[in-house]
């Protein structure tokens, strides 16, 4: 699955990474090829969907300063990741932290339109639920959850990107794993919105 | 130790909960990559966001490509720690470029994922506030002190602006190296960076609604973070609420003084605007 992921964003992006001679990845290839990743990574941290578009210019403009990504034990979609959770950790203190749980907004963008009306109900209740699960989380837990369970990158290159030892990153996903599943499960012991109804029903669960 | 098994891949766990996680990981949102990315080389076209020095040998050097984040971040090595600030700095800044600024100072590239570009009011206080005030704002409660580290070189009048920007630079990087490696810290330079950062929150948050106690946050900012790497952006902060006042000499006067002092910085065309629309 990380390989049509990957396949994905390069169809998204149109081309391949540049790289120069040094292998180093200039920033506006990275924008080419990962800002559909970063904009979703955005959303699912938790930056309202209102922030999303500017949050992803300045974590480019942020990978810009840094002279692009530079080929190491991190991988391009950790580094940048790794920049998006400081952006959003400050976005969250000015801001306030979003209270109201999953993004709705977000949510609703969240897949291509034009597909059979029964697939997208399918589709929006899932992001539903993993967003309300995820709202459980603090910022770093959700961003190892994220990288590692989601989008399918490895516990060494998150670490070497987040700057940690590899162990905090296994300590927070066995953390962010257990409170995620626990509250998954709690989604069915509370009333659910209305929309979440129609997607349960229209995939006949 | 191993990596745990994907809750993806883990038969163990209920097939709701990975049906769900799939269709989360294949369905990314309906983002507007063209037009962010026309967005983003308008910014990098201007001088919004140039590479700095530092980064740039950074990133030749192959030396880190860390970036220190949350609490449990470790001490990184010297050139992980100043990529590392680095980012910090560079996301307070960006913050700054790309948001923070009242909406009738319009950036010469304001890209559309922002608010419209709005022409310079008539007036030179709103009368009517961009966002309401906030009730309360996030203000520490105790902040540590000044990174125990040598103060910025003043430049000199003889200084090119040039070399005294590149040398301001080169001491920002020296500015916490004495704490990262001493044997007393006294304060992390990481959580004094974040302070600062999220001083530099508040300015923005009230710069248009209250210009007046932007003006006084940027001000008492300069005094607390006198060895911070967040100037800059604060100076730039100050200057706009002097704009928001009505105090147009005072604020045109500083712009030039910044544009002077900062000839590369990534706000120098915003705070153009302020000295050409005098």
């Amino acid at each position: 699955m990380k390989d049509a992921r990957a396949e994905n964003h390069q169809v998204t992006a149109g081309r391949r990474d540049q790289a120069d001679d040094e292998g180093r990845i200039d920033a506006e290839a990275l924008f080419r090829a990962h800002a559909p990743f970063v904009a979703a990574f955005l959303q699912r941290l938790g930056v309202p969907s209102a922030d999303v578009d500017d949050v992803v210019q300045e974590v480019f403009l942020v990978a810009h300063r840094k002279g692009g990504y530079v080929p190491g034990a991190g991988k391009p979609r950790t580094w940048l990741g790794a920049i998006a959770v400081l952006l959003a950790r400050s976005g969250n203190r000015s801001r306030g932290r979003n209270k109201e749980g999953a993004d709705e907004a977000a949510i609703e963008s969240a897949y291509a339109t034009g597909k059979d009306p029964s697939e997208a109900l399918e589709v929006h209740g899932s992001l539903q639920r993993v967003q309300r699960a995820l709202d459980t989380l603090d910022v770093d837990h959700r961003a190892a959850f994220l990288l590692y369970e989601v989008d399918g990158e490895s516990c060494d290159a998150i670490a070497a990107s987040f700057g940690v030892p590899v162990g905090t990153i296994y300590s927070r996903l066995h953390h962010a794993r257990r409170r995620f599943q626990e509250a998954y499960a709690a989604l069915d012991q509370e009333p659910a919105p209305f929309r979440s109804l129609i997607s349960r029903g229209a995939r006949g669960t | 130790m191993k990596p745990p098994p994907r809750l993806l891949d883990d038969p163990s766990v209920a097939p709701e909960l990975r049906a769900d996680l799939k269709r989360a990981a294949t369905s990314l949102p309906a983002y507007n990559a063209a037009a962010g990315l026309a967005s983003f080389q308008a910014a990098i076209g201007s001088s919004l966001g140039a590479p700095t020095a530092a980064a740039t040998h950074a990133a030749q050097a192959k030396t880190a490509t860390a970036v220190t984040v949350g609490k449990s971040a470790t001490v990184l090595g010297s050139a992980g720690a100043k990529v590392a600030l680095l980012a910090l700095g560079s996301a307070a800044l960006v913050t700054v470029g790309t948001l923070s600024f009242p909406s009738h100072v319009a950036a010469p590239q304001h890209h559309p994922a922002s608010h419209a570009a709005a022409p310079f009011p008539a007036a030179p206080i709103p009368t009517a506030p961009a966002q309401p005030a906030p009730t309360s704002l996030p203000e520490p409660t105790t902040l540590p002190p000044a990174p125990q580290a040598p103060a910025l070189p003043a430049p000199t009048a003889e200084a090119p602006v040039a070399v005294r920007d590149a040398g301001h630079a080169r001491a920002r990087e020296r500015t916490y190296a004495p704490t990262m490696h001493g044997a007393t810290r006294q304060a992390d330079p990481d959580d004094a960076l974040r302070l600062e950062v999220a001083q530099l929150g508040q300015i923005k948050s009230v710069l248009d609604s209250d210009p007046a106690q932007a003006y006084r946050l940027a001000e008492a900012g300069h005094k607390t973070f006198s060895r911070g790497m967040l100037r800059p952006e604060r100076e730039a902060l100050a200057t706009l609420a002097l704009w928001n006042l009505g105090r147009r000499d005072e604020a045109t006067r500083r712009a030039e003084a910044f544009l002077t002092r900062y000839p590369t910085s990534p706000l120098r065309a915003r705070l153009q605007l302020l000295v050409e629309r005098r």
